[in-house]
């Protein structure tokens, strides 16, 4: 996956058009699941992928590290993200419920409801730590928060996830 | 009960096993990227077409005068830099900054004034001052290109002068005013050409017809002197009489004569301190500087009073000045011209040279425009603006209308109108007011005939002599 990704970025790198699209179709999945954990409807997901891939595709010719390829695109998009967010909720960040927005799909089961009773900070490094396997300092560098801020959410994540999964509340 | 990491783990991915992106969503980024591309390039062409309409505009303006008379795009940035000098140093002067730029700049009175009589603004009026000062030209050449529309850029240039050369002059200006100290108690513009001249501003503390004390320095009033309130003639009586009402000031340009007593040449008499200088003046800093002298060039601006093909006298400057081969004669409309352009009448700036006790005009600036006499006219009917000479006695005076008719020229009627900038004067130049004017009198005009056929008087002379050459029905050009 690796080599693959740092082939694919020295094309995208020299301008092969065509690279950009294979960069896509590695990096898109995972993206989209620590999005939705965020936002957690696919029309925002979608919306800030695309966004997301837009301002990639204006920096492409400065993409020379492939290491950091993939943190970078994920601070894109958490920034996209985040935007979002405030526009779509301007006051205050809902916690605890989500509007069942029509066509939407939401997750399920108990893991689901945990997950939406947790901050959207709180779930954004949730999914970026179990869900992507991403370090705690990357963690820091994508959501620009300190090393203890991080640990705490993952900390307080967790115990609201055990409480609702192991006593149903 | 406890969890791991891997549960927790495992226990997400479940949740999230079936969040994959639509098939769509690919087609819909790379919809972005084209849309975008698109939007740059349009917006790429668009900024493009501005910057190159902005080099453009910069690089024609830089070398074509595309702002008119303001000149080239330099030209008018110039302008803007001097204009803001200027204006700054008006400031710092506080009062009477064209005086006190004239003084530090040592330009002569005659400068001075004709910068404080013209239209100009007290900061138009220090630039202007610079600009003659750093070009070597007369003021009056600088009053000239102004009054064409000219922006100060563009009579820089002309002038050759740099914005460097101006914030010298400025700093020039601005140590002369710092020695002084802070520039509203410094003296005014003095000149002292020729060691002998005399300028003095203050209160006007008695008068007669033969004497006036300004600022406790006691001027003989000659037949020669000239007297001013407001732009006209006024005389000694007159003064006495506004004395009566309050305090008046006056600015006094005189000159020393043989037994010591001092002949005053102007009188500009002014209604307030502000106007007028508040010290006496022309000691200046060392009272022996009376015999010294600063420069032998001196400008001298009025209307030409006599002029023959070796000797000019001009309305307002007290000595005859020498006319030769080397002197440079420019006409408004035409530009180099000779000495025979010069015509009774004319108001004009001479730049003169003072050698020993003789002047010598080094450049004649014929401020009136050049026009063409028509030859083929009716000799009784002059149609164009050339200055004419009439002679005769006056039939009538009419104050309300400011005209006057002779009696050579009622028949037609001829109507010699009294402007407010003719001049009025007997036969030993002393100024007359319109009022003094009676039926009988012997005059010579000189005008031009407007339009309506009615006489625009320049200047009009009473005469003594009865042997005047009655109307020969024909101006004498």
């Amino acid at each position: 996956m690796d080599d693959e990704l740092r082939t694919v970025v020295t094309r995208v790198h020299s301008g092969e058009e065509a690279a950009f699209d294979d960069l896509y179709h590695l990096t898109v999945r995972q993206l989209y699941k620590t999005l939705y954990t965020y936002l957690m409807t696919r029309e925002d997901v979608e919306d800030v992928v695309q966004e997301a891939y837009l301002k990639l595709y204006q920096v492409r010719r400065k993409l020379d590290d492939t290491r950091s390829v993939p943190v970078y695109l994920r601070m894109i998009a958490i920034n996209c993200a985040r935007r979002k967010f405030r526009r779509s909720h301007p006051i205050t960040a809902p916690v605890e419920e989500e509007d069942d927005v029509s066509g939407t799909e939401t997750m399920k089961g108990v893991v689901r409801e945990a997950l939406q009773k947790l901050s959207p900070a709180d779930r954004l490094v949730m999914g970026l730590f179990y869900g992507d396997q991403t370090s705690i300092q990357d963690i820091c560098r994508m959501t620009g928060e300190k090393e203890g801020t991080v640990k705490s959410r993952l900390s307080r994540a967790r115990e609201r996830l055990r409480e609702v999964i192991d006593h149903g509340t | 009960m406890e969890h791991n990491d891997r549960e927790y783990t495992d226990m997400l991915n479940n949740e999230l096993k079936d969040i994959e992106p639509g098939a769509g969503l690919h087609s819909k980024v790379r919809d972005g990227i084209a849309a975008n591309a698109v939007h740059m390039r349009r917006r790429n062409t668009a900024l493009g077409a501005v910057v190159i309409a902005v080099v453009l505009t910069m690089g024609l303006s830089a070398v074509t005068p595309v702002f008119g008379r303001n000149g080239t795009l330099p030209q008018v940035i110039t302008a803007m830099a001097a204009e803001r000098q200027a204006k700054k140093m008006s400031k710092t002067l506080g009062t009477a900054p064209v005086q006190q730029t004239g003084t530090a700049l040592q330009t002569s009175v005659t400068t001075v004034q004709t910068v404080s009589d013209s239209a100009l603004s007290e900061t138009d009026g220090v630039l202007a001052l610079v600009i003659a000062n750093k070009s070597g030209k007369p003021v009056a050449d600088v009053l000239t290109l102004r009054a064409t529309g000219l922006g100060w850029g563009r009579i820089m240039a002309q002038l050759n002068v740099s914005g460097r050369d101006i914030g010298k002059a400025m700093s020039q200006v601005k140590g002369a005013a710092a020695t002084k100290g802070k520039g509203e108690n410094s003296k005014p513009a003095v000149s002292n050409t020729d060691g002998n001249k005399i300028v003095v501003n203050g209160e006007i503390t008695g008068v007669s017809d033969t004497l006036i004390t300004v600022a406790a320095k006691t001027f003989v009033v000659g037949s020669t002197t000239q007297l001013k309130y407001q732009g006209k003639a006024i005389t000694t009586t007159e003064i006495a009489a506004k004395l009566l009402t309050g305090k008046f000031y006056a600015t006094v340009q005189g000159t020393k004569q043989v037994d010591t007593s001092i002949l005053a040449n102007v009188i500009i008499v002014q209604d307030t301190a502000e106007q007028a200088k508040q010290e006496q003046v022309n000691e200046q800093t060392n009272p022996s500087n009376e015999q010294a002298a600063v420069s032998n060039d001196q400008q001298a601006r009025g209307k030409v009073t006599v002029v023959s093909a070796t000797v000019l006298h001009v309305d307002g400057f007290a000595n005859d000045i020498i006319l030769n081969a080397d002197t440079k004669v420019e006409q408004v409309g035409t530009g180099t011209t000779n000495i025979a352009a010069i015509k009774l009448g004319q108001t004009v700036q001479v730049h003169v040279i003072l050698s020993g006790t003789t002047y010598t005009a080094q450049q004649v600036h014929i401020e009136d425009a050049y026009v063409k006499t028509d030859t083929t006219a009716n000799e009784n009917q002059t149609t164009n603006s050339a200055v004419t000479t009439w002679q005769g006695t006056i039939a009538s005076t009419t104050p309300g209308a400011q005209f006057i008719t002779l009696t050579e020229f009622n028949n037609p009627t001829v109507f010699f109108r009294i402007m407010a900038t003719s001049v009025l004067q007997d036969a030993s130049h002393k100024a007359l007011l319109f009022t003094t004017l009676t039926a009988g009198q012997k005059v010579t005009i000189m005008g031009r005939t407007l339009t309506d056929n009615s006489v625009e008087v320049v200047k009009l002379t009473t005469t003594t002599s009865t042997s005047v050459n009655p109307g020969k029905g024909n101006g004498k050009h």
